[in-house]
């Protein structure tokens, strides 16, 4: 007997398979790559305040040293703005019948701003695994102790907008 | 005639429907609303987040979209804020006063947004449910906090 060989259609249940596994390799890519498939980056500048530095180490900052976190072994970026000051705390002064700034002898807070290459997910800012918004402490690798590392301010870079001298008096 | 039998790949493909299917109308089912609960409706709720450090208090704009740090669950969109320094109370001369305490702030924030209400709340995402006198952790992109959620008032149109 003579059999030709029938000819395969594509059909649409192949197509729906395609499908499938099309949807489950970019799932899987995603999964594995991060925010491969939205990659929206962005430029940030990012202040963070280091409060309590010893006297002794707050010139140990220096614009153009990288600014890293320990525990995600991060590196947020370059100090592009520096600034050291005075720690000062608002204590009730009952001469004058209210709160005053005073000064804590022997330590400094010191602002520094990094421009941050971060990724967006879910509407929040990211550099690796490190979470970057104003009201989050970050877990600085310093040669030195200091008490609690907040980021202040997270903006789009923009000039004339962003910076120490847009967060602080 | 040939009699067409079901083969691997139609059983698979019609377990995945029947899941699929199956998945809805568990999800549609499972949300539980309350009885006197009115479908999107245009909303304006207020927080309070007290207690802020002030060194944080310019991270918050009008026109920020809010966000429940549970699931980045969509809160609507800053639409005014009020920013004032807390207060604290000082005992001096065995009497207890008020005074202005500048390194801390609250802010008042009224945020707009289309949700299901009920008489004392609003559903946001699916199934979650924010009353007055609820503290919720939220965020923008450009801060976190934690805010009270103080009054709800229905918008018209």
């Amino acid at each position: 007997m003579n059999h030709t060989p029938k000819k395969r259609h594509f059909n649409l249940i192949d197509l729906l398979i395609l499908i499938g596994i099309l949807a489950a390799v970019l799932f899987a890519v995603d999964y594995a790559v991060g925010d491969m498939l939205e990659d929206k980056t962005l430029d940030l500048d990012c202040t963070v305040r280091i409060s309590g530095v010893a006297d002794t180490n707050a010139n140990a900052f220096e614009k153009g040293k990288a600014l890293s976190v320990g525990n995600t072994a991060e590196t947020l970026g370059k100090i592009r703005e520096l600034r050291v000051t005075e720690r000062k705390e608002a204590v009730f002064d009952e001469e004058t019948d209210r709160f005053v700034f005073v000064t804590v002898p022997g330590e400094n807070t010191v602002y520094v701003t990094v421009r941050v290459r971060a990724s967006v997910k879910t509407g929040r800012y990211y550099v690796g695994e490190t979470l970057l918004c104003a009201n989050t402490e970050l877990e600085l690798l310093l040669p030195f102790p200091y008490e609690k590392a907040e980021i202040v301010s997270v903006r789009k870079y923009e000039p004339a907008l962003t910076g120490i001298s847009a967060v602080t008096p | 005639m040939k009699k067409k039998t079901a083969n691997l790949i139609d059983i698979l493909l019609i377990f995945i429907l029947l899941l699929t299917v199956a998945v809805t109308v568990y999800r549609s089912v499972s949300i539980k609303q309350l009885p006197d609960t009115v479908k999107n409706q245009k909303i304006e709720y207020t927080l309070l987040i007290e207690n802020l450090d002030t060194a944080f208090a310019d991270s918050i704009h009008i026109g920020d979209k809010l966000y429940l740090s549970d699931n980045a669950i969509f809160c609507g969109e800053v639409t005014s804020m009020q920013k004032s320094f807390v207060r604290k109370n000082v005992v001096s001369n065995a009497q207890i006063h008020s005074h202005i305490y500048p390194a801390a702030c609250d802010i008042t924030l009224k945020v707009r947004l289309s949700a299901d209400i009920s008489e004392n709340g609003f559903y946001v995402g699916d199934n979650t449910y924010l009353n007055i006198g609820k503290r919720a952790e939220l965020y923008t992109s450009d801060m976190a906090f934690e805010a009270l959620l103080t009054a709800v008032e229905h918008k018209e149109g």
